[in-house]
């Protein structure tokens, strides 16, 4: 194509030469600061993101835990079983069943069955105090399994009793009929058992953190007589009002400690460690402020040591025009609890001039979950934090009523609005 | 500055202009140019991009080379984000006009106005094959568009130049005998 240059390639290449003209280098040699910081900015945020895979927090969310079929009533008569997670098989009639391992408290399940053979009465109460991430399987559902000396003599499965998220502190109930007791006693027929005493185990399958497992109780006393069973009285609204007495006393307890331990360090203006957060709500900041910051997703990565770094980053905008002004290399995020900073890394000087216009710098933010004021000696207790990012930029140069720079101005702080941060 | 931050500021003194140019040809709009080449610088040099091991123009034609795919999927990653604005912005701006010749091939005033009137895709063919020299391929290939679409998108967008411009025969003639090496299909 050298020789037989098309007029087309002529009239682009003329074209380009005529729009770049003499002075584009000049202008965009003005802006070589600008495009350093911003890479700057970005190699940061880069290195931020590394390693991200140990622990991804993000905004706290609870789910509602739906109720299938039948609204909640009050309870049946059950009791409560401490519960253990497995993702062991659920045993089938005649199998012989071993109770899971070692209890843990965090999810208590009961299981009542109430009534005659043919139609018992199901009750469920599932209370989950401290166990993150769980949701029932909707399709699998609940066993409950009747073990006489341990073997499963019965058994009634009951899909989609409940489904959905069930966060901490909540507690789902459900009571009604989903089908008959099939029962495997030799020298008895199908559907009804000797009396006698036996046991009454609830199996729910269910997700904790995404990985399939079975929450199984250890099993509660089913008395069966003339033909109709029943089980032990269970308060389930006392046991609701429990896990989460519980849980508030602990989170109270937490805090005073928190509290008592940045209570003489608000003498400095936020995000001191101690100090208040600004009088500041969800909503976007006033139209006023030249500068606004919003953040985005709140990481919390986990060390060698146990401890977790907090990364973020921020989208630093003008409101109007482009403002000129040193923007630290990586902003704040400061961790609050009932209105004071509990956790917060110190600034860093560095900075860049960086022209901030209505398109954003992306700022990365950096926070820490150790609690302030105790020489990174105690880490946040587990809980839900409201995260602030804070960026403090200095000399801004704001564009005048006529359009005009006028003279870099006072330090502007900027803060986004709140973010809920769940700590595990 | 002795890293990369001089290698920055060196690559916009040496070919800062030819940059925008090359932008300017695919945006139609001088200030849109600048910005996509302030993207591009960032978004390069971002990603550590090594100059290493670079062809035998040097390390700066070889950084050039990452800086304009840069420019090209900047533009096209944002031209539906544009498109909208682009849709309203001459009530608010004229366009800018360039100065025109009489000994000019192309007027290129018109040319600059005819341009405008390509689809993204289509001006990004066009501008990579007559004004970069490209090959089909390597157009596809930059794309990610089979060739034939790339062949689609040349035709059509000459024919666009055409009914602004007039008959381009060279231009024509030079698409013609690639037309003729690979079957044009019209799948959409």
């Amino acid at each position: 194509m050298n020789e037989d240059r098309s007029e087309l390639h002529e009239g682009l290449t003329r074209l380009a030469d005529l729009a770049s003209g003499d002075s584009t280098t000049t202008r965009l040699l003005e802006h070589v600061p600008s495009m350093v910081a911003r890479v700057r900015h970005r190699r940061a945020r880069r290195r931020a993101g590394t390693g991200l895979a140990a622990v991804g927090v993000a905004a706290a969310t609870v789910g509602a835990f739906t109720l299938l079929g039948t609204p909640p009533t009050p309870i049946a008569p059950a009791s409560q079983t401490q519960t253990s997670t497995s993702t062991s098989a659920v045993p089938t009639c005649g199998a012989p069943f071993e109770a899971a391992g070692a209890a843990p408290d965090d999810v208590a399940v009961s299981v009542g069955l109430d009534g005659a053979f043919a139609r018992p009465t199901l009750s469920v109460t599932i209370v989950n105090q401290k166990l993150e991430g769980l949701a029932v399987d909707s399709a699998a559902g609940l066993t409950v399994l009747v073990v006489d000396d341990g073997v499963v003599v019965g058994e009634l499965r009951a899909p989609a009793v409940v489904s959905g998220e069930l966060g901490t502190n909540q507690v789902s109930q459900y009571v009604g009929s989903r089908g008959a007791l099939q029962t495997c006693v030799p020298g008895t027929p199908n559907g009804q058992l000797p009396d006698g005493t036996y046991t009454v185990v609830g199996l729910v399958q269910a997700t904790v953190q995404d990985a399939p497992t079975t929450l199984g109780g250890t099993g509660l006393p089913l008395v069966v007589s003339q033909g109709s069973m029943s089980t032990p009285a269970f308060d389930a609204a006392a046991a609701q009002a429990s896990a989460r007495a519980s849980a508030a006393a602990q989170d109270l307890a937490a805090q005073r400690a928190m509290l008592a331990t940045i209570q003489d360090l608000a003498t400095e203006p936020f995000p001191a460690c101690g100090s208040l957060v600004p009088g500041r709500s969800p909503t976007p900041p006033p139209t006023s402020s030249p500068l606004t910051l919003a953040l985005g997703d709140v990481l919390l990565t986990a060390q060698t040591d146990g401890a977790q770094t907090v990364t973020g980053s921020g989208l630093l905008q003008a409101t109007t025009g482009t403002v000129p002004a040193d923007v630290p290399t990586t902003g704040v995020i400061a961790l609050t609890k009932v209105g004071s900073v509990v956790a917060v890394v110190a600034p860093t000087s560095a900075t860049d001039r960086v022209e901030i216009g209505r398109t954003g710098l992306d700022v990365p933010l950096e926070g820490t979950t150790l609690l302030c004021g105790s020489d990174g000696a105690t880490r946040l207790p587990s809980g839900v934090y409201q995260a602030y990012a804070v960026v403090t930029v200095t000399n801004p140069v704001l564009p005048t009523a006529d359009g005009s720079m006028g003279a870099p101005g006072d330090p502007i702080t900027v803060v986004s609005a709140p973010v809920d941060v769940r700590i595990p | 500055m002795a890293g990369w931050d001089a290698e920055l500021a060196d690559l916009v003194r040496d070919r800062g202009a030819a940059l925008v140019g090359y932008a300017y040809l695919l945006c139609g709009d001088r200030r849109e140019a600048e910005d996509l080449v302030q993207d591009a610088l960032v978004k390069t040099f971002a990603r550590g991009r090594r100059t290493r091991g670079a062809d035998a123009d040097g390390p700066a034609r070889n950084l050039e080379g990452y800086v304009r795919r840069a420019v090209l999927t900047t533009y096209l990653d944002g031209f539906r984000r544009r498109r909208r604005w682009a849709a309203l912005r001459h009530l608010a701006v004229e366009p800018e006009g360039v100065v025109a010749h009489e000994d000019d091939a192309v007027d290129r005033e018109d040319l600059a106005v005819a341009l405008r009137t390509l689809p993204p895709r289509e001006r990004a063919c066009v501008v990579l094959r007559f004004y970069e020299d490209w090959t089909v391929a390597q157009i596809a290939d930059a794309l990610s568009l089979s060739q034939g679409s790339v062949k689609r998108y040349l035709s059509d967008g000459v024919h666009r130049l055409e009914d602004s411009l007039g008959l381009l025969p060279r231009s024509r003639a030079e698409l013609d005998g690639e037309e003729l090496a690979i079957e044009v299909r019209r799948t959409r």
